[in-house]
């Protein structure tokens, strides 16, 4: 009795197994963009893979990027602004919601990770990198910029290397108005401050 | 105040008939009457004509007003690879003599960024009073100043100062535990002064506001198995917000009501309860677009007057029955929210949310247990921008999680354990964002064995197949679709060999298959792949006496990449090499305790990192890095609550990017603190 009872759990467990719970939709067939995504073999590799991951919007290409000890910190300037967000609580779940939704909200992204590049530091496992980054959004039928110096962390996992610390430094100003820009810690904060996550 | 005095006049007549009793023993040390000894009816009469309050003096003058003062002082100076930090606080702690007590704080922080110009400065200080929480009202006041001051400078060479001071008085009142009509309440009353004067974005940002707020709690046990609670809070504040060159009023009103039901009767075990809130919000804000970000560049009005207003309600419900073996679990509830700005671009917002969380816990037999649960969440939110008359359309989010675990003691230290799990989120927009609709099904099936036995060896085996398929519905995105398969073991051991002596090896392949759904298309230029990877971990640790701990740790991480080249008529796949890439890791660890307080500490590392590519463009890299760091601990403690910590580390790092300022550096934490 015993036996037969235990074999039917297993019995339940292979079922499962072979999808018979839940099914995804069909999708429909393609006619957008492929997006190419590079091996994280590089440093480099995975920033050009956020490039493409939010020009592409396409949250879980962001996702594989991502440590799972993941953690953002803001500038000074949007700490000031969403002073109730508690930012040292923005693990790798909170960023996955908050791409997911950036991502899904907005009609497009033009991304350069790379637009000035500031610092480079490898030290076999890890890479500390620092650039300038531009990042126009179309959303409301307007472009809305972001510019920031920010400090990206990068450490081998086995053989991939991901990114586990996203530290904004400071807003910058735009090459072409001087006007100042802020860093994309302002969608964070406005998304953690509206209920995101 | 009526019942101390009555207390001190009873303690003062019981002093009294003490002393007299004494003296009539003959035991007294001091004799206060005259003669030899005093009949009833003089006793009577002294304690008639004691003087109370002299007495209450001499009695406090016994117990000083101040019956303990703890003074903490603490220090800390940290120099890390990120920022340089020094940290001072200083804490007094009085507890009086009516067990009320007094606490003020006072603490100084600076950091100082090694890589950027940037510096974080803050000082902040704070002093509580609290009456004697043994009584039937406590009271207490609390005031707080938090100063701070952030400086950066951007790559243009432009300075940001941002800068704030919060000043905050707060004095409340809490009433628990008292009985009216059979009825339990707990009562709360506050009220608060906030001032804060900042500066940020280059502009003044500064409020001045009062608050009054007030909760009520009321529990009655209708039944021995049957209570009732509820929850009345309301809160009002006002005053002046300034923004930039602008002062306006500012106030919120709000209040919330809840109430539940709560069983617990023979099998069953549960309750009910449904809350509701409201708000309103006005003061002076940033302008923020739709997606309520701050809109200034360009717009002519930058400040506005906003009006906030948040309405929600909370409904729930839980239930546990216990049968036997049998255990079953549900809980029910439903969210619901709207928020309306009057400025804002977001204009006004609903949420909605239902959650289903369902258990079963069941032992079918001594040796085994089973566990399912099953969870269900839909929820949707939905906006109509500021100005639009239509509503953008509503964003449904579906997630579905059923997971089961059954544990079977296969033998005696072993454990057998397997696990499910299936998890479909779905996102689904109606309107404009409709082109992001997708789909993710995660699903794992995994079986462990642990051993444990009692001289310590531990032995593990793990075997887990996965799938995740990330699906985009809409053909604008469905390009990139794909189904994850992976498939993994994982056999590792504990083994204490002697007690000076451990060795832990970990063994880890796993290979995973990535299928572009519309790989077959040609339009979509992917090709299917696949990733071999293995991880070799080993590690000994050597304790050749009581004083010397030694590790040594080898990583060997293999990885091999391979797109899909063609497939047979029988549907046999082949795959061409497309990169191999081993990264091989030494580590070296020393640890020598030299006395109690003081030890020394060495580690080192080398890698190798090698990749060939293959193809077009064959290529071949092969990178050393390393890192020495030596350094020590002391720690010396001075008796209780007193002790110094001071830890530095020198290390020297090399490898072919490494930036001069981190080739070389400290790491240090200093830390005093003294207990008083």
């Amino acid at each position: 009795m015993r036996r037969a009872l235990i074999g039917l759990i297993l019995a339940f467990f292979a079922l499962a197994w072979s999808g018979c719970i839940f099914q995804p939709r069909d999708p429909e067939d393609p006619i957008g963009v492929v997006i190419d995504y590079l091996p994280q073999s590089e440093p480099d590799n995975v920033i050009a893979n956020i490039e493409k991951a939010m020009e592409g919007q396409d949250p879980a290409g962001y996702d594989r990027q991502i440590a799972e000890d993941f953690v953002y910190e803001p500038d000074s300037g949007t700490e000031a602004s969403y002073p109730g967000v508690d930012w040292a609580a923005w693990d790798r779940e909170m960023e996955i919601a908050f791409m997911r939704a950036f991502l899904g909200n907005v009609a497009g992204v033009t991304s350069d990770m790379r637009a000035v590049a500031l610092d480079t530091d490898y030290s076999g496992s890890e890479a500390f990198l620092r650039y300038t980054y531009s990042v126009v959004v179309d959303e409301s039928g307007s472009q809305v910029p972001y510019r920031a110096t920010v400090s990206l962390d990068f450490r081998l996992d086995g053989t991939f290397w991901v990114l586990y610390r996203w530290f904004d430094e400071q807003g910058e100003q735009d090459p072409d108005s001087g006007a100042n820009l802020p860093s994309l810690g302002q969608r964070r904060g406005a998304f953690a401050a509206a209920g995101g996550g | 105040m009526r019942v101390e005095t009555t207390a001190r006049i009873l303690m003062a007549l019981l002093l009294t008939a003490g002393l007299a009793f004494a003296d009539e023993d003959g035991v007294a040390d001091a004799d206060t009457t005259s003669g030899t000894g005093m009949s009833m009816a003089e006793m009577l009469n002294l304690s008639k004509d004691v003087d109370v309050v002299a007495l209450m003096q001499d009695q406090e003058e016994a117990t000083p007003f101040i019956q303990t003062w703890l003074i903490v002082p603490t220090t800390g100076f940290s120099a890390k690879m990120q920022k340089v930090g020094f940290s001072s606080d200083l804490a007094n702690t009085l507890t009086l003599r009516d067990n009320s007590s007094l606490v003020q704080r006072m603490s100084v922080k600076l950091d100082d960024y090694r890589s950027q110009e940037k510096s974080v400065e803050t000082r902040s200080g704070s002093l509580n009073y609290t009456s004697d929480p043994q009584r039937g009202i406590v009271g207490s006041l609390n005031m707080t100043d938090n100063w701070t001051r952030d400086e950066v400078t951007n790559s243009s060479g432009n300075t940001n100062v941002n800068k704030r001071e919060t000043r905050i008085a707060t004095a409340s009142l809490k009433r628990k535990d008292l009985k009216l009509a059979g009825v339990d309440h707990d009562m709360a009353v506050n009220g608060s002064f906030n001032q804060q004067l900042a500066e940020q974005l280059n502009q003044r940002n500064d409020i001045s506001e009062a608050a009054l707020d007030g909760a009520l709690r009321s529990g009655l046990q209708a039944r021995e198995w049957l209570s009732v609670h509820s929850g009345l809070y309301a809160m009002t504040k006002s005053g002046d917000r300034t923004l930039g060159l602008e002062t306006n009023p500012s106030s919120s009103a709000g209040d919330s009501i809840r109430a539940g039901v709560f069983y617990d009767k023979g099998l069953l075990t549960g309750g009910m309860t449904i809350s509701r809130s409201s708000f309103n919000k006005r003061y002076l804000d940033y302008r923020r677009n739709a997606s309520g970000i701050v809109d200034t560049i360009g717009a002519i009005e930058k400040i506005v007057q906003e009006l906030e207003r948040d309405d929600a309600v909370t409904m729930s419900w839980e239930n546990k029955i216990q049968l036997g073996r049998l255990s079953l679990s549900g809980r029910l509830s439903r969210d619901m929210s709207e928020n309306t700005y009057r400025a804002s671009g977001v204009g006004m917002r609903e949420r909605y949310q239902d959650t289903v969380d369902l258990k079963m816990g069941f032992r079918p037999t001594r040796l085994d247990t089973l566990n399912i649960t099953y969870s269900y969440k839909y929820k949707w939110d939905d906006q109509t921008y500021k100005g639009a008359s239509l509503s953008r359309g509503r964003q449904v989010s579906r997630m579905r999680n059923l997971s089961m675990n059954l544990t079977h003691a296969l033998f005696a230290h072993t454990n057998l354990k397997f696990n499910f799990r299936a998890g479909l989120t779905q996102d689904i927009a109606e309107g404009e964002f409709n082109v992001n609709d997708r789909d993710r099904l995660d699903s794992s099936l995994t079986m462990k064995m642990d051993t444990r036995w009692d001289n310590g060896v531990n032995v593990n085996m793990s075997v887990d197949a996965r799938r995740t398929e990330d699906i985009s519905i809409r053909s604008e995105r469905s390009s990139n679709n794909s189904i994850k398969d992976t498939y993994e073991i994982s056999p590792s051991y504990l083994w204490p060999v002697a007690p000076w002596l451990d060795l832990n090896q970990s063994f880890r392949v796993w290979i995973q298959f990535t299928d572009y759904v519309f790989s077959h298309l040609e339009t979509v230029n992917k090709l299917d792949d696949y990733n071999k990877r293995g991880n070799l971990n080993t590690k000994v640790t050597i304790r050749p006496n009581s004083r010397l701990t030694l590790t040594i740790r080898h990583d060997l991480n293999i990885k091999n990449n391979a797109k899909k080249s063609r497939t047979d008529v029988v549907g046999g796949s082949y795959y061409s090499r497309e990169s191999d890439q081993s990264v091989s890791n030494i580590d070296f660890a020393l640890s020598y305790r030299i006395s109690n307080r003081l030890s020394l500490e060495g580690t080192t590392y080398r890698k190798r990192d090698y990749k060939e590519t293959f193809g077009t463009n064959p290529n071949e890299t092969e990178r050393y890095s390393g890192e020495v760091a030596v350094g020590g601990k002391y720690k010396k403690e001075f008796g209780t609550g007193k002790s110094l910590n001071i830890s530095a580390r020198r290390f020297f790092a090399n490898g072919p990017n490494v930036r001069e300022v981190n080739e070389k550096y400290w790491d240090a934490d200093i830390e005093l603190a003294w207990r008083f």
